[in-house]
């Protein structure tokens, strides 16, 4: 979660301040969204044949394999209660495993005050220190 | 296996649920349109393996957010589904289109009044989220749907949680969703016949093309960056109230 707000990338979401009449009455960036390009269809198929993915540099987060289908079990999520029914980690907050869909009711507490998610059993919020409110 | 094979098509079952149609898609992968076991209508995200797993560490923030807001304008996270058909998260129906179908598929002209309804009903929502420490951070015409009465604000792919060791807003966190806000706003009015100008070459700024009260340029300006930024959403809010409030009722 931290340095999310330090990433360049944050910053291009800030729109351009000074734009007139040209950009405004034009499908702009968003609309690109809209639809896949040809190229990126084209890395997609490759990146499905088995050729090593590329590791870049500047991306420091470690490149772990998974099983096709399986999303990552989320260890490196603070906090995070266990699916009774499929034993994967489920990130605090989560009102569904994010592994099977299973329902974790318990799971999905927040803190009153500020809103973030609180680990499971805590009774103040590890962000704000607002009591839990159990 | 190139990718897509299994992407379902209309009429096919994805968990519990019937596929409809396809609503659209993005970067990281397309929307179904589907029905659940009672009939209700639900949308299925469904993720592109290949950006599920160049986001790995970053998935789980979409369902834990929707999984803390409960808004009647946001959707609500109603599931995940894992199956051998791909990786979905099973999302609330919300009724409309979105700003930009409604600008350039559809060409529509938004009069004053539609503005002011929906900039004030926009701003709510921020409100709310920026009460629960969300930053939406992708606040654009395609996210933000009108049924002609009511707003929805949807996608949370890149929403995150505010960081809390530091005033949030002084460090920019909410102000990109109030500054993005902004940039939908001018996208409507420059819609809008009555708020602009003929001729030039298009590339004057906003501000000093289209017409609108200094009132409400200042308030834009402060929301977008230029200027003194609002101390919060609330007061951002209350301010856009004001200056937009001679707009009800305006054809």
């Amino acid at each position: 979660m931290s340095g999310f707000f330090s990433r360049s990338s944050s910053s291009r979401r800030y729109p351009n301040r000074y734009q007139g009449r040209r950009y405004y009455k034009k499908k702009g960036l968003f609309g690109m969204f809209g639809s896949f390009s040809s190229s990126d269809r084209g890395y997609a198929a490759y990146a499905q044949q088995g050729y090593p993915t590329q590791q870049y540099p500047q991306q420091h987060y470690p490149q772990q394999s998974y099983p096709q289908q399986m999303p990552p079990q989320q260890s490196h999520v603070a906090g995070g209660a266990h699916c009774p029914k499929c034993g994967s980690v489920v990130p605090a907050g989560a009102k569904f495993c994010l592994n099977c869909g299973s329902k974790m009711g318990s799971n999905a507490s927040f803190c009153p005050s500020c809103g973030k998610p609180l680990n499971p059993g805590a009774k103040f919020c590890m962000d704000c220190g607002s009591p839990a409110g159990r | 296996m190139p990718f897509g094979l299994f992407e379902p098509v209309a009429g096919r079952r994805v968990g519990e649920y019937a596929v409809t149609s396809r609503i659209g898609g993005g970067r990281y992968g397309v929307c179904f349109e589907a029905v659940d076991a009672r009939g209700d209508r639900v949308v299925l995200k469904r993720f592109r393996r290949r950006m599920w797993k160049r986001n790995d560490g970053r998935n789980h923030h979409e369902a834990v957010i929707l999984s803390g807001l409960n808004h009647p304008a946001i959707p609500e996270l109603l599931g995940v589904v894992n199956d051998a058909s791909g990786y979905y998260f099973v999302l609330e129906y919300k009724d409309g289109r979105t700003l930009g179908q409604w600008l350039f598929d559809e060409g529509r002209s938004f009069t004053e009044q539609d503005i002011q309804r929906i900039g004030t009903q926009l701003l709510d929502i921020l409100v709310y989220i920026h009460s629960r420490s969300v930053v939406h951070g992708d606040i654009s015409p395609a996210n933000v749907l009108d049924d002609g009465d009511r707003v929805s604000l949807v996608d949370f792919g890149l929403a995150r949680y505010a960081d809390a060791d530091a005033h949030a807003m002084r460090q920019g966190q909410f102000d990109l969703d109030l500054a993005c806000f902004a940039n939908v706003m001018i996208y409507l009015m420059y819609s809008c016949p009555r708020l602009t100008r003929d001729g030039g070459g298009g590339r004057t700024p906003w501000y000093d093309d289209l017409k609108i009260s200094s009132d409400q340029c200042d308030c834009m300006k402060r929301l977008i960056g230029i200027g003194s930024p609002y101390a919060d959403t609330r007061s951002a809010a209350e301010g856009f109230r004001r200056a937009f409030t001679p707009w009800v009722g305006r054809p």
